[in-house]
């Protein structure tokens, strides 16, 4: 498998880690997954905004405009309490995968 | 200048289609992205030209991008109901309500609807009652299917259906292993009940002591009989009352047992009295509409100690536990066939089969059963292809509906219930009015039916038919509903594709096309079969019986047998003169056995000079007065006929054309001589003439050879009486009857018939199968009208604009008619080229039920074809005109 096709399903729990701790903006967001995974995993704009829409439906996470002194008016998104809910359960479910996984191929001891 | 991003994102992203402030939004959130790209870009120390482009690499693919916010920004689907929240009982609760109301909201729609499947449901359930009663459920006796009757075939003439003797009937009863109780039951015989001043004429049964055991019949009074009752030796004088005699005439008297009647001048012990229900249904009463109000042991019959040659019981018995019916019958034939090597004379020319009582009883009206059970099988196909067709168009009308409930999450199969249930209510609907009417149905039936095939049985409406009519609702339901559910919801699915619904409609109209081919098809078949009948019932009628049956009146009496053969003359000629005396009266005859009557007896002849024959002609023997040919109509044909002053010694004899064409081919008949087999040392009989041929069975059946002795030999004891009067006789019959009785008051007289009346019973079966066939044959054919009216209308409808156009490009009205011809003949010709294939199979399996009438006849099948064909054309003529009036910029602007 391909980072990127790792990537498509593992962004939905990614973008929620990432809003764990705080409300972000779109660029923001792009801009951590990029710094965070090494430059290893990068979201195109085509991707990262249909994705937060789409947790935004789901009722994941909820986008707002905010206007600070001096900065420009930008779109935050924070978690909301079924967001947090599902990145729990997300976490859990790939914590079981990746061990199920490693027990398997014991690709930890590849590196 | 710093570029205005939000106009460079407005330039390039395709339009979401989303609500503006929601589209709004996206466009400011995608242009902060780019600027904040191109400032960072900036910031980096690039140049702004430099900066722009990395800002712009941010976006490649607008288009995809569009596609990607446009999926993520729908109305996410909500997720499918799982089942187990919301039961199926409330989901079909539901969908129930809700068709109830699409029913109510088009109520045109539901009229049609109901009353067709009303009409399918309740044509099936009263049929299905009818022959369920007589020929369908097993016979109400215990192990009725291990009962298996014994039949004697004449050789050569299995249109005959002989009797058997009784001596042949206890070598069957001690040589067989596999049968036990192997019963006798005696043809139906006359006696007179005498006392309380009034003689009765009753219909008796003289029966083995074994029948009532056999068929587990316990008495409601008192006993059956016992085994020295029934003893060929010393009978006993015993009988057994029917339940509707105990009531009649002796008052439900509880202590009856042990009583004496007065039975034809004797008296006889009464031991019991049947229970109400039971009716006996084999030989000799299958087929007729008797009622036997006295049993009698078998022993006491007159005929009990008679020889081998003569023939007067019908047979059957019971299969021993441990034997099966196909040994039981393998044995029956070889027993036979030791009976006719061993007794020659008696048996020669027979053969000796077993049959399976019940379908010896009920097989005669097997292919007349089928045909109608087939009839009214496709009358409710053809209501269920109407019901189909008509939800089939309401599902292309409300295409848009079903679309939004798609959109809403509505998954398939919930699709599919809701449509289905729409179908079983308008289903259960049509089986409410037509067990309505299948109650109405089946008095008409019972009360005009022929009384011969439907007197057997209590017909109604019982749980056999309610449970009948609920399996035809429920398939009904899925007949109709599956077509247009499954049409609806492959619709819906391309309708999310395609903008408009036009491939639905397509589709919709092939599966109507369908539905209305298999109309006109299964119409075209009733049709055909009901000409086919139709022509036979006609053929039938046109048969000449050999009489003028026009103002008849026959009466059947009964002379004391007691009485000499002087007294019988007298009483007799007392009759005549009496009956003479009244106005209106023009002639009086009388005769052994009347035609119509399905009575007979045949005798064997020896023929003078041909003593040596090795097969004696058999002929049927009838006792009648000098009158009787004159007052029936019945030509001379040469030499004369009997006169009244003939003496008693005189041994004159009157023959039929046919025996004069089977017998004295080639010469003249008259002043031969012949002498009866029965009678070999008896007198020659010499033949004075001929008399034309009469059908004595019934007027689908072939003459027989007849022979005529004048009753001055034998004065009858239980003369026919055929009265002729110079005007329709209906009103006489009161007059006629008291005049008999007047002579003696014990005289009975019975069977007072319409001679017209009895010719025409003995087609009153066949012309009540027409009629139910051709009833179910015409609503076929509306039903096929209503089908193919409904597919042209919603054609036209759909080609409105096609039209428009043609006629807005000159197109005469009359191409525009040929138009909807030319499409009516598409949808007609291939169910008329299917029909005509189903109608000559139908008609070939159920040839048996024609009469001189091939299964081919053209008559007929053009007859059918052009039925069809103009009602077809009328079916299409109203949409047509509709489709002339087209007004051409109306049916553009539509577009």
């Amino acid at each position: 498998m391909k980072p990127s096709e790792l990537q498509q399903n593992s962004a939905e729990i990614v973008l929620l880690a990432l809003l764990e701790d705080g409300a972000r903006h779109g660029y923001e967001i792009a801009k951590l997954i990029e710094s965070g995974s090494g430059a290893l995993l990068q979201y195109q704009v085509a991707s990262i905004y249909p994705m937060l829409h789409r947790l935004e439906r789901k009722g994941m996470i909820e986008g707002k405009w905010v206007e600070k002194p001096d900065e420009r008016r930008r779109r935050f998104y924070s978690l909301t309490k079924s967001g947090r809910k599902a990145l729990a359960e997300q976490r859990l479910a790939w914590n079981e995968f990746f061990t199920a996984l490693n027990r398997l191929t014991r690709f930890s001891d590849a590196t | 200048m710093r570029p205005d991003w939000t106009q460079y994102v407005r330039l390039r992203l395709p339009a979401l289609n989303l609500r503006p402030e929601r589209e709004q939004d996206v466009i400011a959130e995608l242009a902060e992205e780019l600027g904040q790209a191109y400032q960072e870009a900036l910031d980096s120390g690039l140049d702004a030209e430099a900066a722009m482009r990395r800002a712009e690499s941010r976006v490649k693919d607008w288009k995809l991008l569009a596609n990607e916010l446009r999926a993520a920004n729908r109305p996410a689907l909500p997720e499918i109901e799982p089942p187990r929240r919301e039961s199926i009982w409330s989901c079909i609760r539901h969908d129930a309500r809700y068709s109830l109301r699409m029913l109510r909201l088009n109520p045109g729609f539901a009229a049609i609807a109901i009353l067709a499947l009303g009409f399918g449901i309740g044509g099936n359930t009263a049929i299905f009652t009818v022959v369920d009663h007589i020929a369908l459920r097993g016979l109400p006796y215990p192990d009725a299917d291990r009962m298996i009757s014994l039949e004697h075939t004449k050789n050569g003439q299995p249109e005959i259906d002989p009797w058997c003797s009784i001596d042949n009937l206890f070598d069957f009863r001690q040589r067989s292993r596999s049968l036990e109780s192997l019963v006798g039951v005696s043809p139906l015989w006359n006696v007179v009940l005498n006392g309380n001043g009034f003689a009765d004429r009753l219909e008796t049964l003289f029966v083995s002591r074994e029948f009532f055991p056999v068929l587990g019949v316990q008495p409601a009074v008192g006993r059956v009989f016992m085994a020295e009752e029934d003893d060929r030796v010393h009978p006993v004088r015993v009988a057994i009352l029917s339940h509707s005699l105990w009531t009649r005439r002796f008052g439900r008297a509880a202590d009856i047992v042990g009583k004496t009647a007065t039975i034809d001048g004797a008296g006889y012990t009464i031991v019991g009295v049947l229970p109400e229900s039971f009716r006996w249904r084999g030989e000799p009463l299958a087929g007729t509409a008797s009622n036997i109000d006295i049993w009698m042991p078998l022993s006491s019959n007159p005929l009990a100690r008679s020889p081998r040659t003569l023939r007067f019981l019908k047979p059957f018995g019971r299969v021993k536990p441990g034997y099966s019916m196909r040994q039981a019958q393998d044995e029956v034939a070889a027993i036979g066939g030791r009976l006719t090597t061993e007794f020659p004379a008696a048996n020669g020319d027979m053969s000796f089969a077993g049959v399976p009582l019940e379908s010896k009883i009920t097989g005669r009206f097997r292919p007349a059963v089928y045909l109608l059970l087939a009839t009214v099988g496709f009358v409710l196909l053809m209501a269920s292809a109407n019901l189909a067709s008509l939800l089939l168009a309401r599902a292309a009308s409300r295409g848009r509906e079903l679309s939004i409930r798609v959109a809403l999450g509505a998954s398939g199969g919930r699709l599919l219930s809701q449509l289905l249930v729409e179908s079983a209510v308008l289903a259960l609907f049509g089986g409410v009015l037509g067990l309505a009417l299948a109650h109405g149905f089946v008095r008409l039936i019972v009360n005009y039916g022929p009384p011969s095939a439907l007197s057997i049985a209590n017909i109604g409406l019982d749980w056999r038919a309610l449970s009948f009519t609920g399996a035809v609702v429920i398939l009904t339901a899925i007949l109709s509903g599956v077509i247009p559910a499954y049409r609806a919801i492959a619709g819906t699915v391309e309708a999310a594709s395609v903008r408009s619904g036009h491939g639905t409609t397509r589709n919709s109209r092939a599966a109507r096309a369908f539905l209305t081919t298999a109309q006109v098809a299964i119409a075209l078949c009733l049709l055909i079969g009901s000409g086919l009948l139709i022509r036979s019932f006609v053929r039938v009628l046109s048969i000449d019986p050999g009489f003028d049956a026009g103002n008849i009146t026959s009466i059947s009496t009964l002379l004391p047998s007691s009485s000499t053969a002087e007294q019988r003359t007298m009483i007799y000629n007392a009759i005549r003169d009496r009956l003479l005396a009244l106005p209106g009266v023009t002639s009086v005859g009388a005769v052994s056995r009347l035609p119509m009557l399905g009575q007979n007896l045949s005798s064997l002849l020896i023929l003078e000079g041909r003593e040596t024959e090795k097969h004696p002609p058999e002929v049927e023997f009838r006792a009648a007065t000098p009158s009787y040919f004159p007052t029936m109509g019945i030509p001379l044909i040469a030499g004369r006929l009997f006169d009244d002053r003939d003496p008693p010694t005189m041994r004159d004899l009157i023959i039929d054309e046919l025996t004069a064409k089977r017998h004295f081919a080639g010469v003249d008949p008259v002043g031969k001589r012949i002498r009866f087999l029965a009678d070999q040392s008896g007198p020659w009989y010499t033949i004075v003439g001929v008399v034309g041929s009469i059908r004595h069975f019934g007027l689908e059946a072939d003459p027989r050879p007849t022979i005529y002795r004048s009753v001055v030999i034998n004065p009858l004891s239980a003369p026919v009486l055929v009265i002729r009067t110079a005007s329709d006789p209906i009103s006489l019959t009161r007059q006629l009857t008291e005049t008999v009785r007047s002579v003696n008051a014990e005289l009975p007289a019975y069977n007072v018939y319409a001679m017209e009346q009895l010719v025409a019973n003995s087609t009153a079966e066949r012309r009540f199968l027409m009629w139910l066939i051709t009833a179910f044959a015409i609503s076929a054919l509306l039903l096929a009208g209503i089908g193919i009216y409904g597919a042209i209308s919603q054609s036209v409808a759909q080609r409105t604009q096609e039209i428009g156009v043609r006629l807005a490009l000159g197109a005469s009205t009359a191409s525009v008619i040929k138009l909807i011809f030319v499409e009516c003949m598409q949808l007609g010709g291939a169910g008329m080229v299917a029909g005509v294939a189903l109608g000559l199979i139908g008609a070939r399996l159920g040839q048996q039920l024609l009469y001189q009438v091939q299964p081919y006849d053209l008559p007929v099948l053009f007859g059918a074809l052009a039925t069809i064909v103009i009602f077809g054309a009328l079916a299409c003529y109203i949409p047509a005109r509709r489709a002339m009036r087209v007004d051409p910029v109306i049916a553009l602007r539509d577009e």
